[in-house]
């Protein structure tokens, strides 16, 4: 490619930069046009094109239709008859954008289309005419696109073509296309492509000499260089500036202070994290929502609005958010409209939860009023022993009021005896130890001493180091009057009980002295008394014996009556000492094998025997724990009375046997005899009493009194069943032996 | 016991009883001589052959002793008690006869090796059955000296 010269005869504002010379463009060349303004290109290719018109050269553009109409317009006034070489098939005039849709697949221009579309139309051109000039925007398009690799291999078809045909090719590409440094190969490449390049217009004016275009390269070098050191520059600051940015988001973001921005209709438009967070919502369930929906009082937010909206600025003002878990937070909003020429932007809000801050002095004043109303008085005091916080249970315990004592000594309210106690107290509080429930005494304002319980506990400031301590009093004066009531009643007690005790002791010796007086008056009346009874029985058997043939029948019956009298006396004797016995006699209880016990009872009395009484002993009679001579004595009297108690003329019928019965083991002795009425049963085991008739059948009255008694004494138990008709079942029940 | 005359020596201090052994013994058909102690020290001089029954010809040793036990100045169970301590007398046959029906009476005499505990009034049935222990059949009633 030869460097052209180009000349423009006549030089307008806007033609500073070289331009196709219309006259010495060659066939074959296919040369590119860079250009800043419309007005330029139109120039440009018009001088291009015209310069072939006007020599009989066919022409063909192939451009937006802006620059058809506009270049059609600058042709005319060039003097070429536009609709005259339209009609004669020596000018054609297609639009870029409709031509380029025949013939591109995917994106990109399809060679065999390419030659379909534009081949043949340059093919019938070139035959026609000698010499064609060309004119093309369909890469430019492209380009304009984003397309430039399909711009690119649209040049090369077209360089193909001109392979094929000779006619010189006029591309143009706008200057503001190619701006950026990425688009700096891409230029090349498109540099490459052509035989000729024309710069635009900027460049300067077109007749310059070759000095004066080489001093212009030079300061176009420079001005080339200087913008790369900008751009370098600028790249520096952008990163600067991005990573500012980034600083800032994430401060933002990350900041523990909300912030959100609301606009004019209510809508939160952005909010950090630390906003939604704090309320439990993600980004999404915040931002693009009303704020009305999180505020807990629709009054509250709409007044903060319409304050806004007046232009107010918001400082500290107290809302309610609902968070998501539906709980509520308060928080303090400071909120300010950003206003751009009279136009609500968006607001800009910052929020601080003051929630726990609300709980804590919430908490405090409950504190107080606890502290305040407490019957116990509670004192608080520096480390020097300073008083500085006195509640109303105090001035009522100690008498002084808070304004009289605060900033006094704690040692107003100690006796001066108890002066040591306080360092001692102090010290322990140094160590962070606390006091509890310490009991000493202390004086009031009025000098009357009281005695307190004290419990003492470091107080410590935030930075948790001990400044003080707090004194809870309670006042045990009361309590101590009746600890030492107490104490007396106990001592009295303790002595009641001595002095009761030794009564007890003096009783019980004088009771076992009774108890042996009474042993040796039974033991008397065993022999004593009873000695006159037999000599009066027996005198009177005798006078019967050794004179009763000389005595009449009157006589002898008398005698009769005095030894029976002597005998039931001599037996009642004998049955009360029995029964006093069985109540003083030391027992000792063992296994009694009732079984042989009761066979030989049955054997030892003549009354049982089977020619007077039938006896049944019902299978092996279980075994109990007793005392084998009072279980005799019971069973024994248990028989003679189911032997003796029978109507006259009826063979007394016993059946003796055995069952177990509450964990214990009963003995029956069921007889055939006459029977007791239920209402008569209950007297039936008391002393001396006799539910039949003297006469009728012989008894004391003990017999029964005596069973139970010994029963009782075992640890069992006696009784009887009866319908006072069929006979009566006595029982007596004792403990079962281990191996019956 | 052996003794041509076996005597029998009743410790007794109540008249009464004192007859209505005398009686029981007629009734037994028993002819030994009686020898009485009114208390438990005349026993105990009885048996020991001191103060007025130091003539053993006239207050020979007893082939059987009955013994009462609520007796004046000694207590029957003390004499038996004394008896046992002999030698001598350690075989010689004692019974019990006394009103008293306590346990720990009987309980006490069997311990001290009485031969029975008979309970007032004496019968024949007790003199018969005390005859039993003495070493040779009973003798027919024979003439006092």
């Amino acid at each position: 490619m030869t460097t052209k010269t180009l000349a423009t005869p006549t030089l307008s504002s806007a033609q500073l930069a070289p331009s196709a010379d219309g006259h010495d463009i060659l066939d074959s060349d296919h040369l590119v046009q860079f250009y800043e303004t419309d007005t330029f290109l139109v120039e440009s290719v018009s001088k291009f094109m015209g310069a072939g018109l006007g020599t009989g050269q066919g022409g063909i553009v192939i451009a937006t239709a802006a620059h058809r109409e506009a270049l059609e317009a600058r042709l005319r006034t060039q003097g070429i008859d536009i609709a005259g070489v339209k009609a004669r098939g020596q000018f054609l005039s297609l639009d870029a954008a409709e031509t380029l849709s025949k013939f591109m697949v995917n994106g990109s221009p399809d060679p065999e289309r390419f030659q379909k579309v534009i081949g043949s139309v340059i093919a019938r051109m070139s035959s026609r005419h000698t010499g064609l000039r060309a004119f093309g925007e369909m890469v430019a398009l492209l380009w304009a696109d984003g397309s430039g690799d399909a711009a690119i291999r649209l040049e090369q078809l077209w360089n193909e073509l001109a392979e094929e045909y000779s006619f010189s090719l006029f591309c143009a590409y706008p200057m503001n296309g190619f701006g950026g440094t990425a688009n700096g190969e891409a230029f090349a490449h498109i540099c490459h492509e052509h035989s000729l390049v024309l710069p635009a217009e900027s460049y300067g004016a077109a007749n310059r000499t070759a000095d004066e275009r080489l001093r212009n390269i030079a300061c176009l070098q420079q001005k080339a260089n200087s913008l790369e050191a900008e751009i370098e520059k600028r790249k520096c600051v952008e990163a600067d500036l991005r990573r500012s940015k980034e600083e800032l988001t994430t401060f933002i973001e990350n900041i523990s202070l909300g912030l959100h921005w609301v606009g004019a209709d209510g809508v939160i438009l952005w909010a950090n994290a630390a906003e939604y967070e704090m309320l439990g919502y993600t980004r999404e369930e915040y931002i693009g929502h009303s704020i009305t929906e999180f505020h807990a009082d629709r009054e509250v937010i709409e007044d903060i609005l319409n304050r806004l909206n007046r232009g107010e600025k918001l400082h500290n003002q107290e809302a309610r958010l609902k968070c998501k878990d539906g709980s509520i937070k308060t928080v303090l909003i400071d909120s300010s409209v950003l206003w751009e020429n009279g136009r609500f932007v968006h607001t800009q809000c910052f929020t601080r939860d003051i929630t726990e801050q609300k709980l804590a002095e919430k908490t405090g004043r409950l504190y107080a009023a606890i502290v305040e109303s407490s019957e116990d008085a509670i004192i608080s005091k520096d480390l020097n022993g300073i008083i500085n916080s006195w509640n109303a249970g105090a001035q009522r315990m100690f008498g002084y009021t808070a304004s009289e004592i605060i900033g006094k000594p704690i040692l107003v309210l100690i006796p001066p005896d108890h002066y040591n106690e306080e360092p001692n107290i102090v010290d322990r509080i140094r160590r962070g130890q606390r006091i509890e429930h310490y009991e000493t005494i202390r004086r009031r304002k009025d000098g009357s001493l009281i005695e307190i319980s004290l419990t003492v506990s470091p107080v410590k400031n935030a930075a948790g180091q001990i400044i003080g301590a707090s004194k809870i009093v309670r006042d045990i004066t009361e309590q101590k009057r009746n600890e030492r009531a107490l104490t007396e009643a106990h001592l009295q007690l303790a002595k009641a009980k001595d002095e009761l005790e030794l009564r007890v002791q003096e009783r019980t010796s004088s009771l076992r002295e009774a108890i042996t007086q009474m042993e040796e008056f039974s033991y008397s009346v065993s022999h004593d008394l009873r000695a006159p009874v037999r000599a009066m029985r027996c005198y009177a058997e005798v006078l019967l014996e050794d004179y009763g043939e000389r005595l009449d029948d009157h006589a002898k019956k008398y005698l009769d009556r005095i030894v029976s009298g002597g005998t039931r006396m001599d037996r009642l004797i004998e049955d009360i000492l029995t029964y006093s016995r069985l109540n003083r006699r030391e027992i000792q209880l063992q296994p009694v094998a009732l079984d042989r016990l009761v066979r030989e009872i049955v054997q030892q009395y003549p009354e049982m025997r089977s020619a007077r009484a039938e006896i049944v002993i019902q299978g092996k009679l279980l075994s109990v724990i007793g005392h084998e001579p009072s279980l005799t004595q019971a069973i024994s009297n248990l028989l003679n009375n189911a032997v003796k108690f029978v109507a006259s003329g009826v063979t007394p019928r016993v059946r003796i046997r055995t069952e177990r019965r509450d964990d214990q083991v009963r003995l029956w002795i069921e007889d055939n005899g006459i029977g007791i009425k239920p209402e008569y049963q209950h007297r039936l085991f008391g002393m001396f009493e006799r539910i039949h008739p003297e006469k009728s059948y012989e008894g004391t009255g003990i017999g029964l009194a005596i069973v139970r008694k010994a029963a009782e004494r075992m640890g069992g138990k006696a009784g009887v069943e009866s319908d006072g008709l069929t006979g009566s079942n006595f029982w007596i029940q004792l403990p079962p032996a281990t191996n019956p | 016991m052996s003794s041509e005359n076996p005597t029998i020596l009743l410790t007794e201090d109540n008249e009464n009883d004192i007859f209505f052994f005398r009686r029981a013994l007629l009734k037994a058909s028993t002819n030994f001589p009686l020898q009485v102690a009114v208390d438990g020290r005349e026993a105990l001089d009885y048996l020991s052959g001191t103060g007025k029954f130091s003539d053993r010809a006239q207050y020979p040793i007893p082939s059987v002793v009955f013994l009462d036990l609520k007796l004046p100045y000694v207590h029957g169970l003390e004499v038996l008690k004394w008896i046992r301590e002999q030698p001598s007398l350690k075989n010689l046959p004692v019974f019990i006869l006394t009103s008293s029906s306590e346990d720990r009476d009987r309980q006490r005499a069997e311990e001290l090796g009485a031969k029975a505990y008979f309970v007032k009034p004496p019968t024949r049935e007790m003199v018969l059955e005390a005859m039993q222990f003495l070493d040779e059949p009973v003798p027919q009633p024979a003439a006092l000296p």
